[in-house]
């Protein structure tokens, strides 16, 4: 009885392309388009920045030291165009200018006597594109190599035998980083900030699709008035419940399943992007790390624990939400003012480790997770508080448990037909 | 003897406004019972009450022999209700809503081509509901309600939104069940016509009152009029 509940619980949401559009084309396009317009953008930024480009140089300054830090740019492989004795600012007011590095006059003088002596960079920016600030960052690049090189002339004038490599990096740095005592390349932090934010706005998405299927499953009923009939059928409202709930979580996994492959595309943009230049010859700063090996296997058991309890819960919720509604879009217009209860905490793990709350942020959290569980369980195990994953767990379970039981209930009661006259009444009377 | 319907002084309150006032009658197995009146009376609440969706304030209402509060998943075995304004999953087709009603009622397939044959829907009847105009969706609700010979069905307004045709077309079927299958059946109607070619027996019903029950024949004769519109005029001024 409950397979047909749900078969047609299923035909009849996936057969409607509005639903088929939110539920499924949505994420996946939405995150396919976002992704890859990053990686356009970022390919187009990482060769920008490594374009051998034609640098301007104007000269005022004609000593020793300027004329070795041109010769040094030339043989980095830049073709190089200098001016001498001009006023750097009529040459920029050119168009195809964009960049120009300036030695003023007593460049060489300064450094002959033990001075500090200035570079000056001119750079036209014609958009506020990340183009824009490769072109700045390629330049401060060159300018630190220059001076890296002339350092090097220096000690070696002043120093004589002695490496200069040695004066300048007497110590060299090798870091290892550990997450919950296991190490992990160094690679991985460029991964990090995708991760963590992967970690918090997968399960907040799937939060929030499973009580708007959920709502709107139900409000359906009541807009296509539906529900009256389906109440007086020979079936039990437990299972009706059940039907809608099983048919809910299928969905959701269509949905996470959609999201997940859009959101993959999108996280993996960067390494595309740095994958498609050729001549790098060098290991890319998001390589793939080995993220799964990080976690045990409580961890991961306990998170699809929380998962599958979360969904339940608030597909209840949702359920119940969306039969005091008239209609889908009244639905969705409840589920709209509740979201903050599930994204002001989902925002504030994704920038704030559990340790940094105080205890009663803790317990707020803990009182918070039947909707934000499956992060707040693997944050915890994995930031080695294991007392707020438990205690999530719990609560998340027990008022699984008290949503089926009110849902159930509510069903049961003539209060799912006549509830929304009642709250009709009353806004009325408080109209007049 | 057990009657199909049996309602003894029902009251049922919405909130502050008492929507029946001590409402009686029984409706016996195998007849056509209809309840006549004017908006706002009460037929679609008693309706609602009978299929088990509202309870009463007060009151017994039985359906062969089951309290529909403390038995309601025993009354639901028996019958089989119309909403005034019912509507079918918009994204099934229209056979797959009939065997999905037929599978809920654990009924065979043949079911579902007596309910095609029923909604008279033809090719119709294999395209999603959504494109069915309202006359094609209360024929195929009225085909899901008859199609498994319920003890009781229970129709409001059954021939609602439908034309002349059509109407007559419904009204002949659900006098076929009900003669052929021995479904009894409870039906409002706001159509006097269709309850004089209908009913065997009539409640005339008033802000929430019984004002008058019979036969249409024993009504009209009883308010001398020629048909039950001045019947149930007469009834609600009290002129018999």
């Amino acid at each position: 009885m409950i397979k047909e509940l749900v078969i047609k619980e299923l035909k009849n949401t996936l057969r409607d392309r509005k639903m088929l559009l939110s539920l499924i084309i949505a994420p996946l396009l939405m995150f396919i388009i976002m992704g890859g317009v990053m990686r356009f953008a970022m390919a187009a930024t990482f060769k920008e920045a490594l374009e051998k480009r034609t640098i301007y140089v104007v000269n005022n300054d004609l000593g020793k030291y300027s004329e070795m830090a041109i010769e040094y740019i030339r043989e980095k492989g830049f073709d190089v165009k200098v001016f001498e004795q001009t006023n750097t600012e009529e040459i920029l007011s050119k168009e195809e200018i964009d960049v120009i590095i300036e030695f003023p006059e007593g460049f060489s003088y300064n450094l002959s006597n033990g001075l500090k002596a200035k570079i000056l960079t001119y750079t036209s920016i014609k958009g506020l594109s990340m183009g824009g600030y490769a072109v700045l960052g390629k330049v401060s690049g060159l300018i630190n190599e220059i001076n890296t090189y002339l350092s090097k002339v220096l000690v070696r004038e002043v120093a004589g035998g002695i490496d200069p490599d040695f004066i300048l990096n007497p110590v060299v740095s090798k870091s290892h980083m550990y997450i919950s005592g296991k190490e992990v390349p160094e690679t991985f932090m460029a991964m990090l900030g995708f991760f963590s934010a992967g970690i918090i706005v997968a399960p907040l998405v799937i939060v929030t699709t499973t009580i708007g299927i959920s709502s709107s499953m139900i409000a359906v009923e009541n807009e296509e008035r539906t529900l009256e009939v389906l109440l007086t059928l020979p079936i039990s409202r437990f299972k009706i419940l059940l039907g809608k709930l099983i048919g809910v979580i299928i969905l959701v996994l269509i949905a996470t399943l959609s999201f997940l492959v859009g959101f993959m595309f999108y996280i993996t943009a960067p390494i595309a992007a740095f994958e498609e230049l050729p001549e790098v010859g060098e290991k890319s700063p998001f390589e793939a790390s080995p993220i799964l090996t990080l976690f045990d296997l409580q961890t991961i058991v306990l998170t699809v624990v929380a998962v599958f309890f979360t969904l339940i819960a608030v597909g209840s919720l949702g359920l119940l939400l969306g039969s005091i509604a008239p209609d889908v879009r009244t639905a969705q217009t409840y589920i709209g003012s509740l979201s903050f209860i599930i994204f002001i905490p989902g925002m504030m793990l994704m920038f704030m480790d559990l340790s940094k709350f105080t205890l009663a942020g803790q317990v707020a959290l803990v009182a918070l997770s039947p909707f934000i569980s499956p992060i707040l369980v693997f944050k915890a195990l994995l930031e080695g508080v294991p007392w707020i994953a438990y205690a999530s767990l719990i609560w998340t379970i027990a008022f699984t448990f008290i949503m089926v039981a009110i849902a159930a209930k509510f069903m049961e009661t003539e209060k799912i037909l006549t509830l929304q006259f009642t709250l009709k009444m009353k806004a009325l009377r408080k109209k007049r | 003897m057990v009657f199909a319907v049996e309602i003894i002084d029902l009251v049922k309150f919405y909130g502050k406004v008492k929507a029946l006032d001590n409402l009686s009658f029984n409706v016996r197995e195998g007849e056509i019972f209809g309840l006549v009146g004017p908006n706002g009376a009460g037929k679609t609440t008693t309706l609602r009450i009978i299929a088990t969706l509202l309870k009463p304030s007060s009151g017994t209402v039985r359906v062969f022999g089951y309290d529909v509060v403390k038995e309601a998943e025993e009354v639901r075995k028996l019958i089989s209700y119309l909403p005034e304004e019912a509507g079918a999953y918009r994204f099934l087709t229209g056979r797959e809503y009939l065997e999905f009603m037929a599978k809920i009622y654990r009924m065979p397939s043949s079911v579902v081509e007596e309910g095609i044959k029923i909604s008279g829907l033809g090719d119709a009847i294999d395209r999603q509901v959504r494109t069915y105009s309202k006359g094609m969706k209360r024929r195929l609700l009225v085909a899901r309600t008859l199609m498994i010979k319920p003890k009781l069905a229970i129709l409001d307004e059954p021939t609602s939104g439908l034309d002349v045709a059509h109407a007559l077309y419904v009204r002949n079927t659900i006098r076929k069940y009900a003669k052929e299958y021995g479904v009894t059946v409870i039906l409002s109607s706001h159509n006097m016509l269709e309850v004089e070619y209908l009913c065997d027996r009539v409640a005339l019903i008033n802000k929430g009152r019984i004002v008058d029950m019979g036969t249409a024949k024993e009504l009209l004769e009883k308010y001398g009029v020629k048909n039950l519109e001045e019947v149930f005029i007469k009834a609600i001024r009290g002129v018999a």
